[in-house]
């Protein structure tokens, strides 16, 4: 078992018991070294007072050359089985007595005059100057053994093993005892944490034993649950949302996993291929088979384009359900890599369309249909345009052509008869010619109401002020001895058909320069006002005016305000003017009173709400 | 036949004849009027072709009063293929017709007419048109081959 896999308790004993044993041992250890230098050093000094001792006690036996006396002194040294060996030396280095006796004269060393020790291994030797009262008389040599120590050495070692193995069990037993006041709060740590992964409960939570470090991690830990449950909670929130959306909206998500080739499809979509769960592979080959062997190709280079380009891809195809029915799909992907470039998969989206195909599928008829009736009525509006200009051509030629053989004979007639006809007869031809003159004004006039609302318009920015003068201009003859003051104001340029626009100042003008006749002084207003940034253009007079509660007849084609011995004109002349307005997109009003004259008002355009509805 | 100058009046109209004729009889200028009742009759006339079959006119009518609207074959139609004949094309072409459609004119002046003069319903003023003509293609005017009226 290494360290890492040992348990907390089984670490914490480890420590406690190697901090024990490593303080004893060093504790132990230094004792016997101590004890070991304090002994040799004991040892040294009792010999070396020995020395001193036995060489103040031979100095009498050198001085006097006694030799027996000598030995007797160095004999006391059996007394102690450390000296090994003894010597008495003379000043000049000749052996005078040694012991013990048996040991032979070569075995001791040559005196080297030099007092003082020497340790080698467990033998001391030492030299002691021999004197008295200040006189050398020679020297002591001494060979002890120290040996003794190592019993001694080995009784400390004894001792400490012993203390050694008694504390350890001491140790052993505290530390069990210690150890579960910081091992038990980890130990129930990681139960609950066990507890959690093998039950997916996030519920649970530790229980705090202190406020020390482990404590805090507890709160921490718990803290961290909370968390996971706040957010646990928010996700599933949320997956469920999802999944409703995804339910409600009838679409089915699918992966397409690229390093392992596998296609994954949630549970709605084997619905979409008509499929059982189950029944589909996981492959994009498998995938391909399921569609419409027309559609195939296509979905196919779809598809592969966007993962070779990383795009997104929408793609709509037919899918062919084993029971042989014909079903619309539409599917969205997405290409995904991960920030290394590797990874790669597509995901997406697939929805069964086939219902708002089949709508489209009506729509596309039903357009097809609207088509065709449009065609028709087209053609058949055609063929009626075809037969109203053939109509009006028959009238611009067949109709006038009476009306000229009529006027022409009546005055044949009155020229034939002149003189022999009665000045009421002259009347009579005046009257019916000036009635086959008014039925060719009235042709005319027709004739150009239908040109034109068959004309196309032809629009550009036309200078109004100086259209107005020229028409003025031409209604000279109308205005031949009449005082009537213009007000002309300056026009805004104004996009329009000159040609229809010159009709309607023709007509106004023409109607105003009428009705003013039986003023004194006739004023008519020309000019423009804005309103809601469309330009108004209007035509006022200080004529007879009318009631505006026939206002709504002005513009009828025949329809006349008054009778015509009054004022003369064909009732068609507005309504051509309605006409040219309505066909440029404008509208046209009047305001007016019986007696204070009229104002006409049109716009040349249509107004920026919309088109006007036909009145 | 007479080789003083003369008009040729084409139309199928009897009415529009008869005043016509009674209009240039009136004129203050009076010149031969020789008629034509359609458009065939015309040509026939112009061309030495039918009934008048070896005797192309000699000389040409000083102008052509031509009206669109005839039968067999049109006004347009022999204004084609007059001004389409080298000798022919010379000859001055007045189209008179009820017509006011722009279409026609546009039509006469691409095929040569030389003027288009829509009828008037006046007659007074129909009278001033013939009186007008008279002076102006007569008198005014100069015809390739065929001398002016010498003012008077």
């Amino acid at each position: 078992m290494t360290a890492t896999k040992q348990t907390i308790q089984r670490k914490l004993t480890w420590v406690i018991m190697i901090t024990t044993t490593v303080a004893l041992l060093v504790a132990g250890a230094t004792i016997i070294f101590y004890e070991l230098a304090t002994y040799e050093k004991n040892s040294l000094r009792e010999i070396q007072t020995l020395a001193h001792v036995m060489a103040a006690n031979s100095s009498i036996s050198l001085m006097y050359d006694d030799e027996k006396s000598a030995r007797e002194t160095l004999s006391s040294f059996a007394a102690d089985k450390a000296i090994l060996g003894a010597a008495l030396y003379t000043t000049n280095g000749a052996i005078f007595a040694r012991y013990p006796t048996n040991l032979a004269a070569q075995s001791f060393p040559k005196l080297s005059g030099a007092p003082g020790h020497s340790i080698h291994g467990s033998t001391l030797v030492l030299f002691e100057p021999v004197q008295l009262k200040g006189k050398k008389y020679g020297a002591l040599y001494l060979k002890a053994d120290l040996a003794p120590i190592y019993p001694r050495i080995w009784l400390y070692a004894g001792i400490v093993l012993l203390v050694l193995a008694g504390s350890f069990f001491i140790a052993l037993l505290l530390s069990k005892i210690l150890q579960a006041s910081i091992s038990r709060p980890i130990t129930s740590l990681v139960d609950t944490a066990r507890a959690i992964s093998g039950r997916k409960d996030y519920s649970v939570r530790a229980s705090k034993a202190g406020d020390d470090e482990i404590g805090a991690l507890t709160d921490a830990f718990n803290h961290m649950l909370t968390q996971i449950q706040l957010r646990d909670a928010a996700l599933s929130d949320k997956e469920e949302r999802i999944r409703l959306a995804l339910e409600g909206s009838q679409t089915a998500t699918w992966e397409w996993n690229l390093t392992t080739g596998k296609v994954t499809w949630d549970a709605y979509h084997y619905a979409l291929y008509g499929l059982k769960p189950g029944d589909f592979e996981g492959t994009f080959k498998h995938y391909l088979t399921l569609i419409h062997p027309l559609d195939r190709d296509h979905v196919s280079k779809t598809v592969l384009q966007a993962v070779e380009s990383r795009n997104d891809f929408v793609v709509e195809y037919r899918v062919l359900w084993p029971d042989g029915s014909v079903h619309y799909i539409s599917s969205r992907g997405k290409a995904y890599v991960n920030e290394h470039g590797g990874g790669a998969r597509l995901t997406g989206l697939t929805l069964d369309i086939t219902e708002s195909k089949m709508v489209e599928e009506k729509i596309r008829s039903l357009n097809a249909d609207l088509e065709m009736r449009v065609q028709n009525r087209t053609s058949e509006l055609t063929a009626a345009n075809l037969e109203l200009e053939a109509f009006t051509y028959s009238v611009a030629h067949d109709l006038r052509a009476p009306l000229r053989h009529v006027d022409g004979f009546a005055q044949m007639l009155q020229e034939q008869m002149a003189g022999n006809m009665s000045p009421e007869g002259d009347q009579i031809v005046g009257r019916i010619r000036a009635a086959i003159l008014n039925m060719g004004r009235l042709v005319d006039a027709l004739l150009n109401l239908s040109r034109v609302g068959r004309r196309e318009l032809q629009r550009e920015t036309v200078r109004v002020g100086n259209l107005v003068k020229e028409v003025i201009a031409e209604h000279q003859n109308e205005t031949a001895g009449r005082e009537i003051e213009w007000q002309i104001e300056p026009f805004p340029p104004i996009d329009c058909d000159p040609g229809l626009v010159r009709q309607v100042y023709s007509n106004l003008i023409s109607n105003a320069i009428k009705y003013t006749r039986p003023r004194p002084k006739a004023l008519i207003q020309i000019g423009s006002s804005s309103r809601d940034g469309e330009p108004v253009l209007f035509v006022r007079d200080n004529g007879v005016g009318f009631d505006m509660k026939f206002a709504s007849k002005l513009f009828g084609v025949f329809q006349r305000l008054h009778r015509s011995e009054e004022f003369e004109g064909t009732g068609v002349g507005l309504a051509t003017v309605d006409r040219i307005v309505r066909k440029h997109g404008g509208r046209i009003w009047a305001d007016a009173r019986p007696g204070e004259g009229a104002t006409f008002y049109f716009t040349l355009q249509a107004p920026p709400h919309g088109p006007v509805p036909p009145s | 036949m007479a080789t003083e100058p003369y008009i040729l009046l084409v139309e199928d109209n009897p009415e529009d004849l008869a005043l016509a004729l009674f209009a240039f009889r009136k004129s203050p200028l009076p010149c031969r009027i020789e008629t034509a009742r359609d458009g065939e009759e015309a040509l026939n006339f112009l061309f030495g072709r039918g009934p008048f079959s070896g005797q192309p006119p000699k000389p040409y009518p000083r102008f052509i009063l031509l009206d669109l609207k005839l039968p067999k074959i049109t006004g347009l139609e022999v204004l084609r293929e007059l001004k389409s004949d080298p000798a022919q094309k010379t000859i001055p072409v007045i189209v008179m017709t009820s017509s006011s459609q722009e279409k026609d004119m546009v039509e006469c002046y691409q095929n040569g007419a030389n003027s288009y003069i829509q009828k008037p319903i006046d007659f007074q003023q129909f009278q001033n048109i013939v009186n007008d003509l008279c002076s102006y293609w007569l008198r005014i005017n100069q015809t390739i081959g065929v001398p002016r009226i010498p003012p008077v």
